[in-house]
């Protein structure tokens, strides 16, 4: 294995991979934890992923897929980390705000399948035929899973003021 | 109030992952470096367990026969046994027992023992016993992986900035507080404290899962840990040393802390299961059974060794045993002293 041109990738593409990680499991040190456990299993097929096309890509979808079985194994389910501060911010916190701590608390309550769906979707822009090829599901299965996310953030946001909205 | 649109919603969730990039945690130069470190150790990991694998299933082959009765060990830190009563159980794969001042934890099977202090190094490791008074403040590297069952009158400082929410729950029937959290340096942090036995368990590791499950395994050791080990050092015999079916297969090491008028104190120092080369070496200075009047002076190792020493056909023998100076040893099984080689004490004191 080639151990310098895997750490050339970790430098170039860690910072992506542990934001990727963070929208996924929202939470920083859970999401560098699934870096690291994802690029252990990368490194032992390194030559593989060296030679993908886009290894970034490659790297990226096992990110993903790393994620979704982690959360299918019950005794990754609940990782220490240090507590969330939950008491009322002493900011002013702008309307535009609420609505994404609103938003990103609901994306927290989805299922794993349609959270990543509206993490590539939204923040990597993946077309749904790329999002479908990385999750291994069809492109119909894509489109049902943000649907039913989407229409549960609707559910939400509605109640919010107008103002608070983007 | 009108429903959003889908281009607001899209652009709701895209602000909405935008702002959350802060929290990514910084690209640091490490994380090539944790990764290879984290691989390692499950290499490590996998070769022990499959070679452990494979002398579990030799010597279950030879001698299902011969332990019958006396419960599952056989080699070296054979750890999980049934010997230790209700609250007996197996550790999870790569894992093991360790047994310290009434609680009971799981560890990797691979860690060191009691590398902590002012010459540790970057092993990870156990800490049996740990009391508050060390001799130097040790600095630790912040790749250090450490598990310390330690004295504490007092709960432990927060494992993370800001301080961490303590939960509160009984274990086992005695209230219990746990915390945890992420050091500066990055590890992962957690303690859990038992007020009323003043005994905290410290784990910083560089895995989130390994400190979990640290966390998670604490036990009471009461009244016999896991390893075989009552709290109350007991007594020697019956005899068995040079009769007839003198025939050890396994043996629980049990360590209590001498007090200061030398009688043993009512709770486990340290304990571990044994077979293997220490079976041997007991075995044969027992059978040698050289008789010694004992010898003077404190036990140089501070400590009061009690030895349970499973035999073949299920029964259990305990030995005393003392360290003397320059090495060597001496137990008595209840009826006669037998001096221990020096190879035998420093097994004993691994």
């Amino acid at each position: 294995v080639d151990q310098a041109s895997f750490e050339d990738r970790v430098a170039t593409s860690g910072a992506a991979l542990l934001r990727l990680a963070v929208m996924l499991t929202g939470e920083p040190h859970l999401a560098e934890d699934l870096v690291q456990s994802t690029l252990v299993k990368a490194f032992r097929k390194w030559r593989r992923v060296a030679a993908a096309a886009h290894p970034d890509a490659y790297l990226k979808a096992m990110v993903v897929n790393e994620f979704l079985s982690w959360r299918r194994r019950r005794t990754n389910q609940e990782l220490p980390a240090a507590p969330v501060d939950d008491r009322p911010s002493g900011e002013d916190v702008g309307a535009a705000q609420a609505a994404r701590a609103v938003c990103w608390e609901l994306l927290g309550d989805l299922p794993r399948q349609q959270r990543a769906v509206l993490v590539l979707r939204y923040y990597e822009d993946l077309p749904d035929e790329e999002i479908a090829r990385v999750l291994g599901c069809g492109t119909s299965t894509v489109r049902s899973n943000a649907a039913r996310a989407l229409a549960r953030l609707r559910e939400v946001v509605p109640a919010m003021d107008e103002e608070a909205r983007p | 109030m009108s429903p959003l649109t889908d281009n607001q919603l899209e652009d709701l969730l895209r602000s909405t992952f935008a702002s959350k990039e802060p929290l990514a945690p910084p690209h640091a130069p490490r994380l090539a470096r944790q990764v290879l470190r984290r691989r390692d150790g499950r290499r490590r990991v996998v070769r022990r367990a499959v070679l452990a694998a494979t002398a579990v299933a030799a010597v279950a082959t030879l001698a299902v026969p011969v332990l019958r009765g006396v419960g599952r060990l056989s080699s070296e830190d054979s750890a999980g046994s049934t010997y230790g009563g209700a609250q007996a159980a197996s550790p999870a794969p790569g894992w093991r027992w360790e047994s310290s001042l009434g609680v009971q934890i799981q560890v990797p099977r691979i860690w060191a023992v009691n590398d902590y202090g002012c010459d540790q190094d970057d092993r990870p490791s156990v800490v049996r016993g740990a009391w508050p008074a060390e001799p130097c403040k040790p600095r630790e590297l912040p790749t250090k992986e450490l598990a310390i069952i330690a004295a504490s009158a007092v709960r432990p400082a927060s494992p993370a900035a800001p301080p961490a929410k303590v939960r509160y729950w009984i274990l086992q029937g005695v209230p219990a507080q746990r915390a945890d959290g992420r050091l500066a340096d990055g590890r992962f942090a957690a303690w859990v404290w038992l007020p009323s036995l003043q005994v905290a368990v410290m784990a910083r590791t560089l895995s989130a899962a390994t400190t979990k499950r640290i966390a998670d395994s604490v036990r009471l050791a009461a009244p016999t840990d896991n390893n075989g080990c009552p709290a109350q050092a007991p007594p020697a015999g019956p005899p068995r040393a040079g009769s007839a079916g003198f025939d050890p297969v396994a043996v629980s090491v049990c360590g209590y802390r001498l007090a200061r008028d030398g009688t043993a104190q009512p709770v486990v120092w340290f304990s571990y299961l044994a077979g293997g080369d220490l079976v041997r070496l007991l075995a044969a200075d027992l059978g040698r059974g050289r008789r010694v009047a004992g010898c003077a002076g404190p036990d140089p190792g501070g400590s009061a060794l009690a030895v349970g020493m499973r035999h073949a056909d299920g029964t259990l023998a305990w030995l005393r045993v003392r360290g003397c100076p320059a090495g060597a040893g001496e137990a008595d099984d209840g009826a006669t002293m037998v001096q221990l080689g020096p190879r035998t004490m420093a097994a004993l004191h691994r």
